[in-house]
């Protein structure tokens, strides 16, 4: 029934030439700025910083590693703490790996008139990653799709930063010794408007928070209401995911519950039913699915915390 | 070059309005379904185009230029929409390879007890023009390739990009003077020579020439004189393939087998409604389906 009536809305959205999944291809100039192979990008140069975001996207449970690399004498433009910009030559990798074997490294570089983005996908003998701009369905043995270099702004250009992980509320917690977080940014003399190096915690107790984050981290770039002009996975509606620096007084004060809570949450009813929130996390029917892309799993760890949040909520 | 070949087709259709001959005639055809079928890269092993977003469009327009000797073309388009790994789609509709050909209808007439029978054959040749690439995505390839699963790989000379096809084909028909129905069947037999590598990468084996022979064959019913309806069964084999897989995704095989009901009706004497449901049986493209609509206008 339900892929039923996603068949009927897809063929009418489809008839009407309103069909908010498709995204432009790549653009082949873009691309020809990224080098052939991994070990060409930099990954292993000086200035390179690893970082972990709070909050994770799933994806099918690989393991994932970042880096971040600035040009020298450069900073994030961080006027806009919600949405950093960063300068032209910025480069970001993520690592995807599966029993600990790397699948996947994905470079996201800023370049003249906005961003350039592929990855590279590992050789059998682990020696380095070749720039796959097709993408890789089923990559190194494993169901892990790496997306083609056209589907990248399809998450990433929800927001005026491209960088998702990269921000204010992402790196607002203790890093690893071999990691920066935002403190670590500010004391580099990274960030043009520093804000305070404690960061920016988000509210609640620990289901809130988990909660929370999770929403912003999976689904908030691309609900959210100041995403960039594009047809492509424009959600078309009011809610709003991405937590603001601004509105982390309280729960209730976020984005999240504004737009969310009454809507696609019924409070204290943690069920598909009610709750159409857990009806989509909880599927991945075509169509019907979120996220809609990027993994071909429930996160059912995730799924948990969404239902015992709503559950307590009054 | 694109030109060039509209301009001599544009001629060749002027020229057929005062031609002496068997009349002339026009179809329009679209296709649009779903379709999963082997493509031939390492990364992408595989292109999918789900639910409605597998398309294909053919236009056909002949004319007599004598007695018995029956021109013209075929103009194919791919605007099929491409999934993509992650999820998404690209919507990079191609051009396929036009085709010119020459036709008699009438090759043989023959009576076999009170059944007639009446077969016409046809060659054609088609012009490489097929969109391709851009190499760093191969969406025009994927998007080519979709198109032509749709079609059950019965039109492989019009979606392979890169190749100059020479086609061969026979389409007779058996039947009982005044009765109601009819045996329809037909064969293919398309030759697909390789002049360029349609952007393919290094990985790709990519082959000098690809044949891919389809059959065809058929019953049809007159329900009354303004429909009928018919069934048919069609296999299209790579023997072998323009370009072969280069990793098993479980779709491996030559043979596809498919099965076509058709409600056909007429709306004049001259101009014809067709409707058809096409779904794979057996085979490489397996999970593949359509519903197509035409319309076809004759003067004989």
């Amino acid at each position: 029934m339900r892929i039923a009536a996603s068949g009927a809305a897809l063929l009418l959205a489809t008839a009407c030439g309103d069909y908010f999944m498709v995204c432009p291809p790549a653009d082949e100039a873009a691309l020809e700025a990224l080098p052939a192979r991994l070990s060409q990008t930099g990954l292993d140069g000086d200035g390179v910083l690893a970082y972990r975001p709070s909050f994770e996207l799933w994806s099918d449970g690989a393991t994932k590693r970042r880096w971040l690399w600035l040009p020298p004498d450069t900073t994030i433009d961080t006027r806009d703490m919600d949405d950093w910009q960063f300068p032209i030559g910025t480069r970001v990798w993520k690592e995807f790996s599966r029993g600990g074997v790397p699948i996947e490294t994905r470079l996201i570089q800023r370049i003249e008139g906005g961003w350039a983005a592929q990855a590279y996908v590992w050789t059998a003998d682990g020696a380095d990653a070749v720039a796959t701009p097709t993408g890789y369905v089923d990559a190194g043995g494993t169901t892990h799709d790496v997306p083609g270099a056209g589907e990248c702004a399809a998450c990433h250009g929800g927001r005026g930063s491209f960088l998702l992980g990269v921000s204010a509320v992402q790196l607002s917690h203790a890093a690893e010794e071999d990691e920066v977080d935002l403190a670590g940014l500010v004391a580099r003399g990274l960030l043009s408007e520093p804000p305070d190096p404690s960061g920016f915690a988000v509210p609640g107790d620990d289901t809130e928070r988990a909660a929370l984050g999770y929403l912003h981290a999976n689904c908030g770039h691309c609900h959210n209401q100041v995403r960039p002009s594009s047809d492509c996975f424009d959600p078309r509606n009011d809610l709003d995911f991405w937590l603001q620096v601004g509105r982390l007084d309280a729960p209730a004060d976020t984005p999240t519950y504004a737009t969310a809570v009454g809507t696609v949450i019924a409070p204290g009813e943690p069920g598909p039913v009610f709750s159409k929130l857990i009806d989509r996390a909880g599927s991945r029917t075509i169509f019907y699915r979120m996220p809609p892309l990027g993994a071909e799993e429930v996160d059912q760890a995730a799924l948990a915390i969404l239902r015992r949040w709503i559950a307590e909520m009054e | 070059m694109k030109r060039a070949a509209a301009a001599l087709v544009l001629l060749l259709l002027c020229a057929g309005r005062d031609a002496r001959g068997d009349g002339f005639g026009a179809s329009a055809e679209m296709r649009i379904g779903a379709a999963t079928a082997p493509f031939f890269t390492e990364p992408i092993a595989e292109v999918e185009s789900e639910l409605t977003q597998a398309r294909s469009m053919i236009l056909v327009a002949w004319f007599g230029i004598r007695p018995r000797v029956i021109v013209g073309g075929r103009w194919p388009a791919a605007p099929s929409l491409v999934k993509q790994p992650a999820g998404s789609y690209v919507d990079e509709k191609a051009f396929a390879s036009p085709e010119l050909f020459v036709e008699d209808p009438a090759a043989l007439r023959a009576s076999l007890g009170d059944l007639a029978v009446r077969a016409g054959v046809r060659f054609a040749v088609g012009l490489p023009l097929a969109q391709h690439g851009p190499s760093a995505t191969l969406a025009r390839n994927q998007t080519l390739a979709i198109s032509d699963a749709l079609d059950g790989w019965r039109n492989p000379e019009l979606y392979t990009p890169g190749v100059l096809p020479f086609t061969l084909s026979a389409r007779g028909q058996l039947a009982r003077p005044g009765s109601r129905w009819r045996v329809d069947a037909a064969l293919e037999l398309p030759v697909l020579v390789r002049v360029h590598d349609a952007s393919l990468p290094h990985e790709a084996r990519t082959r000098a020439v690809g044949f891919v022979p389809h059959a065809e064959i058929g019953g049809a019913l007159a329900l009354a004189r303004w429909v009928s309806v018919e069934l048919s069964s069609h296999v299209a084999v790579h023997a072998p393939a323009p370009v072969a897989p280069v990793r098993d995704v479980g779709r491996s095989g030559a043979a596809h087998l498919g099965i076509e009901p058709r409600v056909t009706f007429a709306l004049t004497p001259r101009l014809e409604l067709v409707t058809s449901y096409t779904a794979a049986i057996a085979g490489p493209l397996r999970d593949t389906y359509s519903f197509a609509i035409g319309l076809a206008y004759r003067r004989e």
